[in-house]
């Protein structure tokens, strides 16, 4: 992987592959959810079997061996050697994630990632095993270095239930937040939505304090995985800085002792003898003697999953004994693989996006290369002014000249911005896809069937701003699921099917990106959540019944109010939507929901499409000088002050027909007031936001420019700020945020009566 | 209906369907308050952290078994009582 001709090959290929990739997992989902679609069985087929093709131009065995075994898994799928169902989508997705993965750790560094040989063979033996589930993994433990297994996970495998020797593993510690209970985690709940799990263990992080506060998290949890990494991955998300995660390989359980053994076939067929219902009783009994056995050997696991089974059926319970006699006897001890996961993926992440190729359609280069050389030719024209002006014309007959000049570069660096800014934007329909195995995970875990649907995936959107959305949307998507819709016979019972539906919609009004999630679920009691409002003393209970039912619905976003798991219980809705609107706020967007009892709850997230470009116009105060976006100022008036009635701690005027309470600019944001006397004349910038209308009083008007307005982090939290910009001689300027100020007078009027 | 004095056994408190985090406070504040009572968790049907953190700190006596089949399923009796 190192001579020139390669690295001449490997961008286009990276390119393709991504595209491949893609269009492939965009086929699997849908053929998960009508697995008889032999058009694209076909499609991903040929697909992987292209990515094959390509890979092999470079030196990526594994890669090849994994691409080789989907292929081949596939083939027999789409010859009728083999269903072509859930499973086989899971698996090739998995395949997908996979590839994907490595590709981008090519475009990062040139090489695969660590594990990939692993991996690799992992997802290639389960094609080879016809799809059965997790067959056992052709990897020798040789290939993984040796290391010591931190004790915690130790006392996980101890108790761990019996799984192929060999198999990879993920031991993971979680220890909770102390303030978690706070913003609506159940901690617990989270690990019971883990895949694969073997062992769990909950014991204090530390000694108890002497006045422990019950709503203080103060427990460790362990626990044993089988599942691949990225599912666990998955659905740890949103809690991954309080988890360590130690990849370990099964080691081989010791067989039974043969007095264990020799019980254990015995209830073997007790057990086998009548699976049926009417062998429950003796099936109970086999499960506590095969459960007491295993007790008495200290495979106190064993016995807890014994007994377990025994619940499941006679056949859990059968296949279950069977395991447990078939343990092979391979001594070998737990082997560990350091977790390279966390700071090096992130880094890989970053070189990936600065070295990542963008495709364009050469018709938009064409247009920007246009727009650039009118730019030129405007410029040029800059210069025969430029000459007059050096040759003595007056500046009054230049002036305009100039002002066209400024009015036509200005539109065209308008344009150029707003063409480069759009090159910038991706398509969601790889974020949509992200979503589809979390989700149908999520559904797995809480025994729920649920249908994702999706719409608007080639609407584009700015790349930083699709990044972002992840983490608020699989929130939202996962409390769709696991409080929106309903269990499976709740929705029987209701006349609706049992597969719940979630859709997943953008599209773009105006210069909006709307993002949208719906569920056919339960919906939102308002009631409910004023009963629940009224006793976190959100509002009183009178303003509560006063309220629409739509502000009242809009409550479950109110920090604090979704820390209650009964909440999300009873309304459908609820945990950590505060979070979900403060990471969207983060984006200048907004949140907004709707909700129908019985009929399901409409989320929406409204963002900016792009970084914009404002119209602001400058206004002064004293030396200070400050922006304000266009769209929000009404007019700008000078008024004679006789026209100012004084309504004792405010102002107001008359202005075209209607009362406009008048502030002082420097008073709304605090600065000294001027030391001149007034003039005879008030300047006012009339600003409107929602209903509300008023006028600010300011010393000076400036001109109007087009900018491109940044959020400040450290300003964030001064109300009435919208961020800053900057001046083409290098200042900054500040832009003010009108619906704060609005807000701040609001305020100021009330206080003042 | 969550958690509740058992009407023929003041002692015993039962917890029943689904147990969320604001109980934890009133069962903490139960078992410091009476030190013998016992907890029946079989009706339980989900059991929230908080509520098994109170427990596995007062480890109070407990008629099982848990009524929570993750509960049941995944973490030892014996580190609750």
């Amino acid at each position: 992987m190192t001579g020139r001709p390669v690295d001449d090959l490997l961008e286009p290929f990276l390119a393709e592959a991504r595209e491949l990739i893609d269009g492939a997992a965009e086929d699997l989902v849908a053929l998960a959810a009508a697995p008889g679609d032999g058009a694209r069985l076909d499609r991903v087929f040929r697909a992987f079997h292209t990515l094959k093709g390509s890979v092999g131009l470079f030196d990526f065995p594994p890669f090849l061996a994994l691409l080789h075994a989907a292929e081949d898994g596939l083939a027999a799928a789409r010859d009728g050697r083999a269903g072509s169902g859930d499973d086989l989508a899971d698996l090739a997705l998995e395949a997908l994630d996979a590839a994907s993965r490595f590709t981008d750790a090519i475009a990062a560094g040139g090489a695969l990632p660590p594990g990939a040989a692993q991996e690799a063979d992992r997802i290639a033996a389960r094609f080879r095993g016809g799809l059965a589930p997790r067959a056992p993994s052709a990897l020798g433990p040789a290939e993984i270095p040796d290391g010591p297994v931190p004790p915690w996970a130790e006392a996980l495998l101890a108790r761990a239930e019996p799984v192929a020797p060999g198999s990879p593993l993920v031991a993971l510690l979680y220890r909770p937040r102390e303030d978690c209970f706070f913003s609506g985690d159940d901690p617990l709940g989270l690990v019971r939505g883990v895949p694969g799990l073997l062992a769990v263990t909950v014991a204090p992080a530390g000694p108890w304090p002497a006045d422990q506060d019950p709503f203080a998290c103060t427990l460790a949890i362990a626990l044993l995985s089988a599942a691949p990494r990225p599912e666990i991955d998955a659905v740890i998300r949103l809690v991954r800085d309080q988890v360590t995660a130690v990849a370990l390989v099964a080691p081989a359980a010791p067989p039974p002792p043969d007095l264990t053994a020799a019980i254990l076939r015995e209830q073997l067929r007790l057990a086998a003898a009548d699976p049926g219902e009417a062998g429950a009783g003796t099936r109970e009994a086999a499960a506590a003697t095969a459960a007491n056995a295993l007790r008495a050997a200290g495979r106190e696991a064993a016995a807890r999953a014994c007994r377990f089974a025994a619940t499941e059926g006679g056949e859990a319970l059968a296949g279950r004994l069977a395991a447990l006699l078939d343990a092979p006897d391979a001594p070998s001890g737990p082997q560990y693989q350091p977790d390279l996961a966390g700071g090096q993926e992130a880094a890989e992440a970053e070189a990936a996006e600065v070295g990542r190729p963008l495709r364009v359609e050469a018709a938009r280069i064409d247009g920007l290369v246009a727009l650039a050389g009118d730019l030129v030719a405007a410029r040029n024209g800059l210069a025969h002014l430029a000459a007059r002006a050096e040759a003595g014309e007056a500046a009054a007959a230049l002036a305009p000249a100039l002002r066209e000049a400024e009015a036509r570069i200005g539109r065209l660096s308008g344009d150029l911005h707003r063409g480069l800014a759009a090159l910038r934007l991706v398509p969601l329909a790889p974020l949509f896809r992200r979503f589809a195995r979390p989700l149908r995970e999520i559904a797995r875990g809480l025994g729920k069937e649920v249908v994702l649907e999706s719409e608007g995936g080639a609407v584009g959107a700015d790349r930083a701003l699709v990044d972002a959305l992840f983490e608020p949307l699989l929130h939202v998507l996962r409390n769709a699921v696991d409080h929106g819709l309903e269990p499976p016979e709740a929705r029987r019972r209701a006349g609706k099917p049992e597969a719940g539906h979630i859709g997943l919609r953008a599209q773009i009004v105006g210069e909006t990106l709307a993002v949208t999630v719906s569920d056919d679920g339960r919906g939102i009691y308002p009631e409910r959540i004023r009963e629940r409002a009224a006793a976190l003393g959100l509002h009183p209970p009178g303003t509560l019944a006063a309220m629409r039912d739509a502000e009242v619905i809009d409550l479950v976003f109110a920090p604090g109010f979704s820390t209650a798991e009964r909440v999300s219980d009873l309304s459908g809705r609820g945990v950590g939507m505060d979070a979900v609107r403060a990471s969207v706020a983060r984006l200048s967007g907004r949140v907004e929901i709707e909700s129908a009892v019985g009929r399901g709850t409409v989320i929406r997230l409204l963002l900016p499409q792009r970084i914009a470009l404002t119209r602001i116009m400058r206004v002064g105060i004293g030396d200070e000088e400050y922006g304000l976006p266009l769209d929000a100022v009404v007019e700008a008036a000078r008024l004679p002050r006789e026209r100012i009635r004084d309504l004792g701690p405010g102002a107001a005027a008359l202005l075209r027909g209607r009362t406009v309470p008048i502030l002082r600019l420097a008073d709304l944001l605090g600065l000294a007031p001027a030391p001149a006397a007034p003039s005879g004349e008030a300047l006012l910038v009339v600003l409107r936001s929602g209903p509300e209308t008023i006028a600010v009083e300011v010393d000076r008007f400036g001109e109007r420019l087009d900018a491109l307005t940044r959020p400040l982090a450290g300003l964030a939290a001064t109300p009435g700020v919208a961020g800053t910009t900057l001046l083409g001689d290098g200042r900054v300027l500040v832009v003010l945020d009108p619906p704060g100020l609005v807000a701040a007078a609001v305020g100021h009027e009330e206080d003042g009566r | 209906m969550s958690m509740r004095p058992d009407p023929e056994d003041p002692g015993l408190i039962l917890l029943e369907g689904v147990c969320p985090v604001e109980e934890a406070e009133s069962l903490a504040a139960h078992l410091l308050a009476n030190p013998g009572a016992r907890v029946d968790w079989r009706a339980c049907t989900r059991l929230h952290t908080a509520i098994l953190q109170v427990i596995l700190r007062l480890r109070p006596p407990l008629r099982g078994p848990c009524g929570d089949p993750f509960v049941a399923r995944w973490l030892d009796p014996d580190a609750f009582t």
